[in-house]
C-alpha cells in the first residue's frame, strides 16, 4: 500500500532525527547491544517463573533478583508513554535504583467542564500519575498516606516478592494516615499494569485511588511504537448535584472515564499519518467490563497483562473487551487520516449522568398536558418524547437549568452537529501534518467525502422514492 | 276627721312615690353599654328602637362590600345590621322596666260593700281604703336590688356585644382560611389531574403500566373529593358570616374577603400582664359583683320584711242604717308560723353562691388568660415557622425537583408530586395562620374583658345557673 510505504519512510526519518538529538547514534547503539545478552536472559528468568531452573540461584535472588542493568532511560531505552489527561510520575536514580514517591490524598478533580468532585488520588491527580519504568529496573516507591483513613498500594499484575504485594492485612500492615511505606522490587516483566489501593478497596478505588504502571521492554522484539498511549478505564457514581463519588453504589454507575475524564473532556490522541500507534487499556472499574471499539481501523491485540501475545495469535479486531482487572494493548499503523472515535460499545457507557429514574417518554403526545402543567409549573416542558438527543443541546445553550455541578446527558459540540455521546469516548486524530505542541482541530474532509443530504437529482438518478 | 287622716296619708305617699319613681325610658342603659364596648375596642354601636322593621342603611356599606371585606368591616356591619344583636338591646328595656316596677308602690286598695235588708229599708253601704304601709319602707330596698340587676343587665349586654364582635371575627378568619384552602385544593386537584392526564398519555404510548395509571387516577379522584369538602366548608363559613352580618339577598352574594393578613413578626401579639388586665377589664366579674350586691340587698330586704311582709293601714266608712261610722283599719300578719326564716336562708344561700361563683370566675379568667397567651404564642411560632421556614424550604424543594427533572434524573410525575406537596404545605400554613388569628381574637376578647365563649373554655357557665339572669341566645 502506498500509505504504508510512506509511513515507513516517515518512521525511519523521525527515528534518526530523534536519535541524533539524543547524542551520538553510535554510542547509543553500542550500549543497547552490550546489555542485550543480559537483558534477554534476565527477561527469560523473570517472566518464566518456574522454580526448576538449571542455573544455581539463591532463594532470595529468586524472590527478589538484583538488577543487572542500569536504570532504563526514556528516549534511549523506550519511547515514553503518553497518558492523555495525565502525566508520568517523576523519578530519580539513587544508587542505581529508580526512586518514586506516591502521595495518596484527597483531590479536587474535574471529570469534565461543569462536573468536579472531591476524589481520592495520588500526587494531586486522579487517577495517580503513571509509573513508568523499564524491565530490569529496580524500583523503590515511597507511599505517603495523606488520606483520612489507612491505605495500602497493590501493584496489580506485577511479579514481585509476596511482601511487596500491598494487600493490607494479608501481606503488610496498613499505612496509617500520616505514615510513609517503602516498596522496593525489581521489575521482571514488561507490559501494562496498574497500582491501586488494596485497603477498603471498594471505597478507595470508587473514589479514584489508582493509577497505571507501564513497564517497557528492555529490548523489544517488536518494532517500537511512535505513539504509545495509555488509558485507565473507570466508572463512578456521582448523583446529579453532588460533588463526591458515592462508593456505596453497586450497579448504577453514571460517569465512565478514560483516565478519569468523561467526554468531551477526554484529550484526543493526536497521531501523524503512518505512525505506529500503541494504545494500552487497563480496566479497574468497579462492576463493568468495557468493549472498547476503535473506528476506522483494524488493530492487533498485542499484549495482555499476562505478557506479549505471540504474533501468530494476535487477532485482528475492531473492538477489544477489557474486563475488570485486565489490561489489553492494541497496535496499528495510523494509515487513514481523520477524526476517529474510540469508545466503549456499551451505549450507556457513552452517556454522562444518565438518570435511570426518568420514565420512558418515547412517543408520548403531551402537547395539551404541557399547557395544563405550565399553569402550575411555568418552567415545565415534556422531554424525551422523541429521544434524548436534544437534551444536551438544551443544556449547552442554557435553555434549561440543571442542578449545579452536573452534566446530565451532556455531550459536546462537534464540527457538524452536537455530539450526543459522553463518558467513554475519545478521538484518534490522524493528520498528515501535526504540531506536536497543539491538539489538531476538527478534520477537514476532502471534498465529496462527507455524507450529506442527497440531492433530488441523485435520488432521481438512482430511482429512490422518498 | 279620721277619714281625712287616711286620705291625707294616701296623698302624702303618692307625693313621696312621685319623688321615688323611675321614669320609663326606651333608651335606658344603651348609652352606657355603647360606652362600655367602645372603651373596650369595639366600634360605635347604633340602635334606633322603634324602627327595627325598616331596612338598615346597607347602601352605604354595599359599595364597600364589593371592594373586599376586611375583618374590621365585617365587625362594623355585624354591629350595625345583626338583628339578633339589635334584639339584644331590648333586654336593657326589660331590665329597666323591672327597675321602674321596683320603684312603684303597690296601689292602695279601695273596697265597697253594700247590704240590702230583705225587710226593706235603707241600703247598707260600706267602703274601705287600704294600702300597704310597709311597702313604703321596702321600696328603696327593692329599688336597690333592681338597680343592681339593671347594672348587671347592662354589663351582660355589653358582654354579648363583645361576643358578637368575637364571633364575627372568628367567622371571618375561618372563612378567609377556608377560601384560601379551597383555592389551594383546586390547585392540588389541577396537579393530580395533570398527573393523571400525563400518565394516560404515557400509557397510550405504551410506556406505562395500567397499575400506574390507576394509581394516578386514584390520587386525582381523591383530590376532587377533597375539593368538594373544601367547597362545602367554604359555603358554610360564608353563610355563617352572612348570618352574623345580617346580610341576605343580593347583599349576601356581593362580598369577597381580602386575603389573609400576613404575620408581622414585630407584632408583639401577647400582653405581658394579660392575666391582670383580663381581670381588671372583666365584664363577667363586674356582673358577678352586681349579682353579689343584688343578693346582699335581697338579704337585707328579706330580713327587714321577715316578720311583717305587709302592714296594711286604711280607713273605712260604714253606713249602718242612716249612720255613717268611719274608722281606721289596720292589718298585720301574725308571725306565728312563718317568721321569714326560709326566705332569709334562701337569700343568704344565694349571696354565698354569688360570692363563690365570683371567686371561681376569677380563677377561671386567670387560667384562661394564661392558656390563651400560651396558645397565641404557640400558634404564632407555628405560623411563623411555616411562613419563614417551611414554605421557603418547600419552594426550594420544588425548584430543585424542577432542576432534577430538567436533568432527566426524575420524571414529570415526580415533579408534579413535588408541586402537590408544596401546595399541601401551603394549606397547612393557612391552617396555622387561621389558628393564630383565632387565638388572637380570643386574646383581644380577654383584654376587652370577656371570656372567649368557646367550647373548650365555656364562659362562666355556672353563672348561667343563677335564676333571674337571662342570657343571650345569640349563638
Ligand atoms: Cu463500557
Amino acid at each position: 500500500m502506498k500509505l504504508q510505504h510512506k509511513s515507513r519512510t516517515l518512521n525511519r526519518r523521525r527515528f534518526l532525527a530523534g536519535a541524533a538529538a539524543l547524542g551520538s547514534t553510535g554510542v547509543l547503539l553500542r550500549q543497547v547491544e552490550a546489555t542485550e545478552g543480559n537483558l534477554s536472559h534476565q527477561h527469560h528468568q523473570a517472566t518464566a517463573r518456574p522454580v526448576l531452573s538449571t542455573a544455581p540461584q539463591s532463594l532470595l535472588d529468586r524472590i527478589d533478583p538484583k538488577p543487572t542493568q542500569p536504570p532504563g532511560e526514556p528516549g534511549k531505552d523506550y519511547t515514553p508513554v503518553i497518558t492523555p489527561n495525565n502525566v508520568s510520575l517523576a523519578w530519580k536514580v539513587v544508587n542505581g535504583i529508580k526512586v518514586y514517591h506516591l502521595i495518596a490524598e484527597e483531590v479536587e478533580h474535574q471529570f469534565a467542564p461543569g462536573l468536579h468532585a472531591r476524589c481520592w488520588g495520588f500526587n494531586g491527580r486522579v487517577h495517580g500519575p503513571t509509573i513508568e519504568a523499564v524491565e530490569g529496573d529496580r524500583v523503590r516507591v515511597y507511599v505517603t498516606n495523606k488520606l483520612p483513613g489507612a491505605t495500602s498500594v497493590h501493584w496489580h499484575g506485577l511479579l514481585l516478592p509476596n511482601g511487596m504485594d500491598g494487600v493490607a492485612g494479608l501481606t503488610q500492615a496498613v499505612i496509617k494516615p500520616g505514615a510513609t511505606f517503602r516498596y522496593e522490587f525489581t521489575l521482571r516483566q514488561h507490559g501494562t499494569f496498574m497500582y491501586h489501593s488494596h485497603h477498603d478497596e471498594m471505597t478507595q478505588m470508587a473514589l479514584g485511588a489508582m493509577g497505571l504502571f507501564v513497564i517497557h521492554p528492555r529490548k523489544p522484539k517488536a518494532e517500537r511504537p511512535d505513539r504509545d498511549f495509555a488509558f485507565m478505564l473507570a466508572e463512578w457514581r456521582l448523583d446529579v448535584g453532588t460533588s463526591r463519588p458515592n462508593p456505596n453504589e453497586m450497579t448504577d454507575f453514571n460517569i465512565f472515564t478514560f483516565n478519569a475524564k468523561a467526554f468531551p473532556a477526554t484529550a484526543p490522541m493526536a497521531v501523524r499519518l503512518g505512525e505506529r500507534v500503541r494504545i494500552r487499556l487497563a480496566n479497574v472499574a468497579a462492576m463493568s467490563h468495557h468493549p472498547i471499539h476503535l473506528h476506522g481501523y483494524q488493530f492487533r491485540v498485542t499484549e495482555t497483562d499476562g505478557g506479549q501475545i505471540p504474533l501468530s495469535a494476535q487477532q485482528r479486531e475492531t473492538s477489544v473487551l477489557v474486563a475488570i482487572g485486565q489490561s489489553r494493548t492494541i497496535e496499528f499503523v495510523a494509515d487513514e487520516p481523520g477524526d476517529w472515535a474510540m469508545h466503549c460499545h456499551m451505549t450507556h457507557h457513552v452517556m454522562n449522568q444518565m438518570g435511570d429514574k426518568f420514565p420512558n417518554m418515547i412517543g408520548v403526545k403531551a402537547a395539551e398536558v404541557d399547557a395544563q402543567v405550565r399553569r402550575l409549573l411555568p418552567d415545565y416542558m415534556t422531554m424525551g418524547h422523541d429521544g434524548m438527543a436534544e437534551h444536551g443541546i438544551h443544556l449547552d445553550t442554557g435553555h434549561m437549568k440543571v442542578p449545579e455541578n452536573s452534566i446530565p446527558m451532556r455531550g459536546g459540540p462537534g464540527p457538524f452537529d452536537y455530539i450526543t455521546m459522553g463518558g467513554l469516548l475519545t478521538v484518534l486524530k490522524v493528520r498528515e501534518e501535526l504540531d506536536d505542541d497543539r491538539a489538531p482541530g476538527w478534520y477537514q474532509h476532502p471534498k465529496g467525502t462527507v455524507a450529506s443530504t442527497a440531492t433530488v437529482a441523485e435520488l432521481q438518478r438512482d430511482g429512490i422514492k422518498v | 276627721m279620721k277619714c281625712q287622716i287616711v286620705f291625707g296619708l294616701v296623698i302624702l305617699m303618692t307625693g313621696l312615690q312621685g319623688c321615688a319613681t323611675v321614669a320609663v325610658d326606651p333608651h335606658a342603659g344603651f348609652p352606657q353599654v355603647a360606652q362600655l364596648v367602645n372603651d373596650r375596642g369595639a366600634p360605635e354601636l347604633t340602635w334606633t328602637p322603634g324602627v327595627e322593621e325598616s331596612p338598615p342603611r346597607l347602601d352605604a356599606i354595599s359599595s364597600r362590600l364589593a371592594e373586599g371585606l376586611t375583618e374590621e368591616e365585617a365587625v362594623r356591619i355585624a354591629l350595625l345590621n345583626n338583628r339578633e344583636l339589635q334584639a339584644l338591646y331590648a333586654r336593657l328595656g326589660i331590665a329597666h322596666a323591672d327597675l321602674v316596677q321596683a320603684s312603684l308602690l303597690h296601689n292602695p286598695v279601695i273596697g265597697v260593700t253594700s247590704g240590702f235588708p230583705i225587710a226593706g229599708g235603707i241600703v247598707d253601704l260600706g267602703f274601705g281604703l287600704a294600702m300597704d304601709l310597709i311597702d313604703f319602707l321596702y321600696t328603696p330596698l327593692r329599688k336597690r336590688v333592681a338597680t343592681a340587676r339593671f347594672e348587671e343587665a347592662k354589663l351582660r349586654v355589653a358582654a354579648d356585644v363583645l361576643d358578637a364582635v368575637w364571633r364575627t371575627q372568628t367567622a371571618f378568619y375561618t372563612h378567609q382560611a377556608n377560601e384560601q384552602a379551597l383555592e389551594m385544593r383546586r390547585q392540588v386537584a389541577a396537579a393530580t389531574a395533570a398527573s393523571f392526564n400525563l400518565a394516560q398519555r404515557l400509557r397510550e404510548a405504551g410506556n406505562l403500566r395500567e397499575l400506574d395509571v390507576a394509581t394516578e387516577q386514584a390520587l386525582a379522584e381523591e383530590a376532587k373529593a377533597d375539593l368538594r369538602f373544601a367547597e362545602i366548608a367554604t359555603r358554610d363559613s360564608r353563610e355563617r358570616l352572612n348570618l352574623l352580618m345580617g346580610l341576605s339577598g343580593e347583599h349576601a352574594l356581593l362580598w369577597t374577603v381580602t386575603p389573609a393578613r400576613l404575620l408581622d413578626p414585630r407584632e408583639a401579639a401577647t400582653n405581658a400582664d394579660l392575666e391582670a388586665r383580663a381581670m381588671k377589664q372583666s365584664l363577667d366579674l363586674a356582673a358577678a359583683d352586681q349579682l353579689i350586691v343584688a343578693a346582699a340587698e335581697n338579704v337585707r330586704l328579706d330580713r327587714a320584711s321577715a316578720l311583717f311582709p305587709e302592714v296594711v293601714v286604711g280607713g273605712k266608712g260604714e253606713r249602718d242604717g242612716r249612720e255613717w261610722e268611719p274608722g281606721p283599719t289596720f292589718i298585720l300578719p301574725l308571725p306565728l308560723f312563718d317568721r321569714g326564716q326560709a326566705r332569709i336562708a334562701r337569700a343568704q344561700a344565694e349571696l354565698r353562691q354569688a360570692r363563690e361563683l365570683r371567686t371561681a370566675l376569677a380563677v377561671r379568667i386567670a387560667a384562661i388568660a394564661r392558656s390563651t397567651r400560651a396558645r397565641l404564642e404557640g400558634y404564632r411560632e407555628r405560623a411563623l415557622q411555616y411562613r419563614d421556614v417551611v414554605l421557603p424550604v418547600r419552594q426550594r424543594v420544588l425548584e430543585q425537583t424542577q432542576l432534577q427533572y430538567n436533568a432527566m434524573q426524575i420524571g414529570p410525575l415526580d415533579l408534579l408530586r413535588a408541586k402537590e406537596q408544596q401546595i399541601e404545605a401551603g394549606i397547612r400554613y393557612i391552617d396555622a395562620l387561621r389558628e393564630y388569628w383565632l387565638a388572637q381574637a380570643d386574646h383581644t376578647l380577654l383584654l376587652a374583658g370577656r371570656l372567649p365563649p368557646t367550647e373548650a373554655a365555656p364562659a362562666a357557665p355556672t353563672l348561667e345557673q343563677l335564676p333571674r339572669l337571662p342570657f343571650s341566645t345569640l349563638q
